[in-house]
């Protein structure tokens, strides 16, 4: 297979047309969830590039089985040339053949250190060209450059802040961690905010008791089932469909963000079955729960999933995978045009890899965010530019 | 609610500072390298002097500055006495004894032994916690904090379990205060940085470069301290052979293979091949020579000075420290062959360690909170269950071991100052004065469901003090702070608010 084709731009009439359906419910309902997969998690064992010979050259081991071989946890056909992991059978492949799913591979940050914490903090500042300015992330920018546009607001469901959501705009997180019960009684609460007025926490104290106070009942019962013996996979849907029901029901939580540990497979990773696999399924799932959990509004919602790189092409030593480059993006939502592998694509094959050990990057994460974020809420070419400096929207026609 | 925060703003103005035991600048200063200034320390600061102090804190002491009862309880500690080699050997024997048993019966009995490590580990845990509590020795212990953290393992990673105790005070803590040479060789040749990082598992013609590159990246040079993926690839093949060894084969060496406790360098998994690491040619060995020369060369490097003046600056001074401050630290670490404590020294000595734009600055991570909260509400008492510290840590974000990437946990202000931190704070404080009867009574005694009169007991025996606490943080607090203090319905309102006070979130 020698495949070297573009995936264009498609009718701009029918992007027109969906887009105003995700603004017809009013811009409160518009909703972007924005995930972190912590680690680099390993893109070709979801979105397997079952046609290329290399592949499975290359991964003797832990290469998914190609669709059709009879294997029981045979990758599921998408295309001619990609397929999915059998693991997400019953999460994101629905979706995707619902249209409510898009996958980009070759996607990525141009991030050539190969150290988790350096990409992860130059993917949330997303400032781009190697800067790394801890003054603000993509994140914070944009809930600032729409905060002239009706009630968008942040909030990320970590356990403190990360760069995504430094910035100008304060933004209250809400960590689904632990106890969710609010002991603070209202006289305690006035007496600490006055020690913190005129001080710089005074914002932080207030709106994390504000939160408490307003989340905790909600989320009660959520979290103490979760609480009991589930294990993180089950953690993490638990963890996604409260964060949907607190979107859902909260006019100001319109743009959100969480993030998902333990990706870093150096060994025994797995193939259909085993670690990566397991957390892959967690992960689908999740997503899932959090499409279904949204209701009507999930039309109006999009979701991102990134990585920090990926990971080499060929297994290692211990049949896993180090450090690479090109990984696959997704992107799922009720309203966007996906059932398809979209952005610029090549042939995955040795002569293509990165350094001869990755998969290239082709398809810039900032531009697709530039893309999402100027369909979504309609920013002109200025505002983009302000939240996420000098990128230019992708070729895409999704939304 | 606005207008009682006018009338305290207004009669701020006219609040002034009353004369206090210790000067600001000095109760300062000892916040930063300790878990927070207690009256022990403060008179322990008096008696000698800062310089003679620091000389004192600079090296490393054995465990007999603590007070008796503490002592006693981490020697009662089951983890004090088991070595390794025993849960290697227990394990070995689980191992045999699995032979024929049932899945199921197989899967209880690996439950059972993880259990018997994570309770070892939480042990190390109190261990830890006892002697950050009421060691005089504050510095090193903040030091076994620190160097844990930059040479982080993960409790729930396969074998790391067992080891974990081992590593902390075997690997770690001797080292805190010596040469980090030592310390990174300590690190390389403990099972636990194996295992976690998949060093045991990198092999000749099985390359696996988790650790190599980790090793530059985090523990020595800096992501930006100028080595190349070749390098990486390079110090992965020189890296190769050194695994672990958790057979019960007596330590020594045998031809080219070299076995020190459960450390092992195995010459056939080694890639004895030439290789170019740093722009220095490495012609290919069968020992464990090789690995020792690149050590060298990684902590000799300057890079390496620069990466560890700054993080060290970063822990006790400020979240971005000034540059020639940083260069005078690492001339400092060049000049001694990365001798720690007189790093420390010429930071401590530093004209911008006594500077007072830099002081109450640090914004306390969850441990420096959690252990500067117990040791200003009840100094010196030894806890009985420290269970519920634990439980803070780790709705703080902080959890115990519970780190899973190798960077360890942040520790500037970005890191932890947030909007739910600072509320479960506000709640924590609450519940270290209303609830510590559940510090001074044993965890089994709560887990047999304690009699109230019991818990009642406890509480009056430990009552807050508040005129002992108040010449600790008063001095620090702002008129306003004061004042609204000052409305407190009685000593432990008083204490919890003090506790949330914004002051106290920063050293």
């Amino acid at each position: 297979m020698d495949r070297r084709h573009f995936i264009r731009s498609g009718a701009a009439g029918t992007l027109a047309l969906l887009s105003a359906r995700l603004w017809a419910a009013g811009p409160a309902d518009v909703k972007l969830l924005v995930v972190m997969l912590r680690g680099a998690y390993d893109g070709a064992s979801l979105l397997v590039p079952y046609s290329s010979a290399f592949y499975y050259r290359a991964r003797p081991v832990i290469a998914v089985p190609r669709p059709g071989s009879g294997d029981p946890n045979a990758a599921i056909a998408l295309d001619s040339d990609w397929a999915l992991n059998a693991a997400v059978r019953d999460s994101l492949h629905p979706l995707y053949t619902n249209r409510q799913a898009l996958l980009v591979p070759f996607g990525g940050s141009g991030d050539l250190s190969r150290s988790h914490f350096q990409a992860q903090d130059l993917m949330e500042l997303g400032q781009g060209e190697g800067r790394l300015d801890y003054s603000s992330g993509f994140l914070d920018r944009l809930v600032e450059a729409l905060s002239g546009k009706g009630q968008f607001g942040g909030v990320s469901f970590t356990n403190n802040l990360t760069p995504v959501f430094k910035g100008a705009v304060p933004v209250p997180n809400v960590s689904l961690r632990g106890n969710m019960r609010n002991t603070l009684p209202p006289r305690a609460t006035e007496m600490i905010a006055s020690l913190y007025e005129g001080t710089k926490l005074s914002g932080l104290a207030a709106s994390g008791m504000e939160t408490k106070r307003m989340v905790s009942a909600e989320l009660m019962d959520e979290m103490a089932q979760s609480a009991r013996g589930a294990g993180p996979a089950r953690a993490f849907e638990s963890r996604a469909r409260a964060i949907a029901r607190l979107m859902r029901d909260r006019r100001s939580y319109s743009v959100g963000f969480a993030d998902v540990g333990g990706w870093d497979t150096h060994v025994n990773q797995g193939s259909a079955q085993g670690a990566l696999a397991a957390n892959l399924s967690g992960l689908a799932g999740g997503l899932a729960a959090f499409a279904r959990e949204m209701g009507p509004l999930w039309k109006s919602t999009v979701v991102v999933a990134m990585s920090e790189f990926g990971r080499t092409f060929r297994e290692n030593g211990n049949r896993g995978t180090d450090h690479g480059h090109g990984n696959t993006l997704w992107v799922l939502g009720g309203g966007i045009a996906g059932g398809r592998i979209a952005g610029r694509q090549i042939a995955v094959n040795e002569a293509n890899l990165f350094q001869n050990r990755d998969f290239q990057v082709l398809n810039d994460y900032r531009a697709l965010l530039a893309y999402v974020f100027s369909r979504m809420y309609g920013l002109d070419s200025a505002a983009l530019d302000r939240v996420l400096p000098g990128a230019k929207p992708g070729g895409y026609d999704f939304i | 609610m606005r207008r009682i925060v006018l009338m305290i703003v207004v009669a701020c103005a006219s609040a002034g500072a009353r004369g206090e035991e210790l000067a600001p600048a000095d109760l300062q200063f000892l916040n930063r390298i300790t878990y927070g200034a207690t009256a022990r320390d403060i008179a322990d600061y008096r008696a000698l002097g800062r310089e003679g102090y620091l000389r004192r804190e600079l090296v490393s002491h054995e465990d007999d500055g603590l007070p008796p009862e503490a002592a006693t309880f981490i020697a009662s500690l089951p983890v004090s006495r088991i070595r390794p080699e025993e849960l290697a050997a227990e394990l070995r024997s689980a191992r045999r004894a699995a032979f024929g048993k049932s899945p199921d019966e197989k899967k209880e009995m690996v439950k059972a032994l993880r259990q018997e490590f994570r309770e070892l580990d939480f042990q190390a845990f109190e261990r830890r916690t006892v002697r950050a509590l009421y060691s005089p020795h504050q510095l090193q212990e903040m030091l076994t904090w620190f160097w844990f953290n930059h040479f982080n393992v993960f409790q729930a990673k396969k074998q790391v379990l067992f080891l974990l105790p081992d590593y902390e005070e075997n690997a770690i803590r001797p080292h805190v205060l010596g040469k980090f040479r030592d310390l990174v060789r300590a690190v390389l040749m403990h099972p636990a940085m194996l295992v976690y990082l998949d060093n045991a598992e990198n092999a000749k013609d099985a390359i696996n470069e988790n650790y190599a590159r980790e090793l530059m990246e985090l523990h020595t040079l800096g992501v930006d301290g100028g080595y190349t993926q070749a390098d990486v690839q390079a110090l992965a093949r020189i890296l190769t052979g050194a695994g672990i060894d958790l057979s019960s084969r007596p330590n020594g060496t045998y031809g080219d293979f070299y076995k020190e406790g459960m450390f092992a360098f195995n010459p056939n998994r080694h890639d004895a091949g030439p290789k170019v690491f740093l722009g220095q040619s490495f012609p290919g060995s069968r020992n464990f020579a090789e690995i020792e020369r690149a050590v060298d060369l990684l902590c000799a490097h300057p890079s390496t000075a620069r990466f560890i003046s700054h993080k060290l600056a970063v822990y006790f001074l400020a979240d971005d420290p000034p540059q020639a401050l940083v260069d005078h630290m690492a001339a400092t670490f060049r000049d001694t062959d990365g001798d720690i404590a007189a790093t420390l020294a010429t930071l401590f000595s530093s004209r911008e360690f006594s500077d007072p734009a830099y002081m109450g600055k640090k914004f306390r991570d969850p441990v420096q909170y959690v252990y500067s909260a117990v040791r200003l509400l009840y100094p010196g008492q030894v806890l009985r269950n420290y269970r519920p510290l634990a439980g803070a840590l780790a709705q703080l974000g902080e959890p115990v071991y519970g780190h899973q990437t190798p960077d360890g946990y942040g520790m500037k202000e970005r890191d932890w100052a947030s909007s739910d931190q600072l509320e479960k704070r506000f709640e924590l404080a609450r519940g270290l004065v209303g609830g510590r009867a559940r510090l001074f009574v044993t965890k089994d005694e709560i887990d047999a469901g304690v009699d109230p009169a019991r818990l009642a007991q406890a509480r009056d025996a430990h009552p807050v003090d508040r005129a002992a606490i108040e010449p600790l943080v008063a001095p620090l607090f702002s008129p306003c702070t004061k004042d609204t203090l000052a409305k407190a319905a009685n000593a432990e309102e008083w204490a919890a608010l003090a506790l949330s006070a914004p002051e106290f979130m920063y050293r």
